[in-house]
């Protein structure tokens, strides 16, 4: 860890202001993600199913069981951004919550939440 | 110890650090460093990232798109945790791809657009007569009708897989940016090279109708495990004078010659895609098979990507090494 994440972590730390997930400590302050990584990093830590499927339980029991969410993968698709968010690193397969995070009035925010599984854009035959 | 104070409230504040592989990417390309310098010099466009991969060690390896002359090429880039830039291709290989893009060299691709194509973070070389150009450097290459893999360009492969991606196994991509004048065979030294190393999906890159475009297919290792299963189509590409001809074997077994061939030794010919469809359609038991395609020995590459860009997708795009 260098030096500069370290104090930022420290900092973070004494101030109790640490949301978001383990690679992206942001502060109260700190203004609203521009970027849709950013978006997904962020929505680690609410874990928010507001805009998930009605009804859809079974993501919110995987969802709010997660002890360690992690954005694994963001990707382009389209016009829209998807992120692939499961329990911890690691590339075993598991359940993970995947995030449509579209452009709106000039800004990226999540559209859509659904579940599905880590191995989302990986090349298969 | 006040002065260890304000150094850790200095670097606290989001001013310093990259929120995002955006914001990362963007002070990356301003700092022009390695291929991100030989892009910027170029005239190109930082335009935005196609995809952002998560690597074991808590890592990004991220894809980053690039406008240039009406063009979006794609560049891999690593950023640590906190989004700052741990790791740029070489110049050269920024300097490779913007030669190759511009040179008019590239075959014709009927495919999906290069930079909007979903996939995870690819491999690239650029392969010229002379040389092939990684992300890593310069590595001289001779035509030669030997299949063999260039040791240098495993290492490189090795070097991308264990470095740069810090093993993870789901990037499996790489992207071949090739000269259409080169002999289909050195093309497959190249992809022999890559995917004996372990990455098996391929993209070819070339310009489309509107910008650089891909096809994508399977390597020849894949193809060597799924020659075992049954009903496996392997398509024998030669090019003849006016036309194309196909050797179509069904699990291996070749199949007889159609009556409306043009060479006895072809099962069919065709030369546009309704000839094509028409001309397998017409070999008995093709229903419910997996293509691969087999091209012939000296076919220029152009030719045979303009063979595998006919149909709709097939379902397996490969090639079979002699």
């Amino acid at each position: 860890m260098g030096k500069r994440h370290a104090g930022l972590k420290y900092c973070c730390a004494l101030a109790a202001t640490w949301v978001g997930c383990a690679s992206t400590p942001k502060t109260v302050a700190t203004p609203a993600p521009s970027d849709p990584t950013g978006i997904a990093l962020a929505w680690c830590a609410t874990r928010s199913l507001e805009k998930a499927d009605i009804g859809n339980q079974e993501l919110e029991t995987i969802v709010k069981s997660w002890e360690d969410p992690q954005v694994l993968r963001v990707f382009l698709d389209g016009e829209e951004y998807r992120a692939v968010v499961a329990d911890g690193l690691g590339d075993e397969l598991r359940q993970a919550a995947i995030l449509t995070i579209a452009r709106a009035e000039g800004t990226w925010a999540i559209s859509h939440i659904e579940s599905g599984q880590t191995d989302l854009l990986w090349p298969t035959y | 110890m006040r002065l260890i104070l304000a150094v850790l409230l200095l670097a606290s504040m989001p001013a310093f650090a990259a929120d995002s592989p955006g914001a990362g990417i963007r002070s990356a390309f301003d700092a022009g460093t390695g291929a991100l310098g030989a892009l910027k010099r170029s005239g190109a466009t930082l335009d935005t990232y196609s995809v952002a991969e998560r690597l074991p060690d808590g890592s990004w390896l991220v894809d980053a798109r690039f406008a240039l002359d009406g063009n979006t090429l794609r560049l891999p880039v690593k950023l640590n945790d906190a989004f700052d830039l741990s790791w740029a291709p070489v110049s050269e290989y920024g300097d490779a791809l913007v030669g190759m893009t511009r040179s008019g060299a590239l075959p014709q691709v009927q495919g999906t657009p290069w930079g909007s194509r979903k996939r995870l973070p690819a491999f690239p070389v650029v392969v010229t007569g002379k040389r092939i150009v990684t992300v890593f450097g310069v590595i001289p290459f001779e035509p030669s009708l030997k299949v063999e893999p260039d040791e240098t360009l495993v290492l490189h492969t090795q070097r991308w897989i264990h470095e740069t991606m810090a093993d993870d196994p789901a990037p499996a991509s790489f992207d071949v940016l090739a000269a259409g004048n080169l002999a289909w065979i050195d093309v497959v030294r190249v992809v022999y090279s890559i995917s004996a190393t372990g990455l098996f999906e391929m993209n070819f890159v070339g310009p489309g109708t509107t910008t650089l475009a891909s096809i994508s297919g399977l390597s020849p290792v894949v193809f060597s495990q799924m020659a075992e299963v049954q009903g496996v189509i392997t398509l024998g590409v030669t090019a003849l004078k006016d036309t194309t001809g196909f050797r179509v074997a069904i699990s291996g077994a070749l199949q007889e010659a159609s009556p409306k061939t043009c060479d006895p030794d072809q099962t069919f010919c065709a030369s546009s895609k309704a000839e094509f469809d028409q001309g397998l359609g017409d070999v008995p038991g093709i229903a419910n098979a997996r293509f691969v395609v087999a091209p012939e020995y000296g076919m220029p590459f152009q030719r045979v990507v303009e063979v595998t860009g006919w149909a709709n997708d097939m379902p397996v795009l490969s090639i079979v090494a002699p």
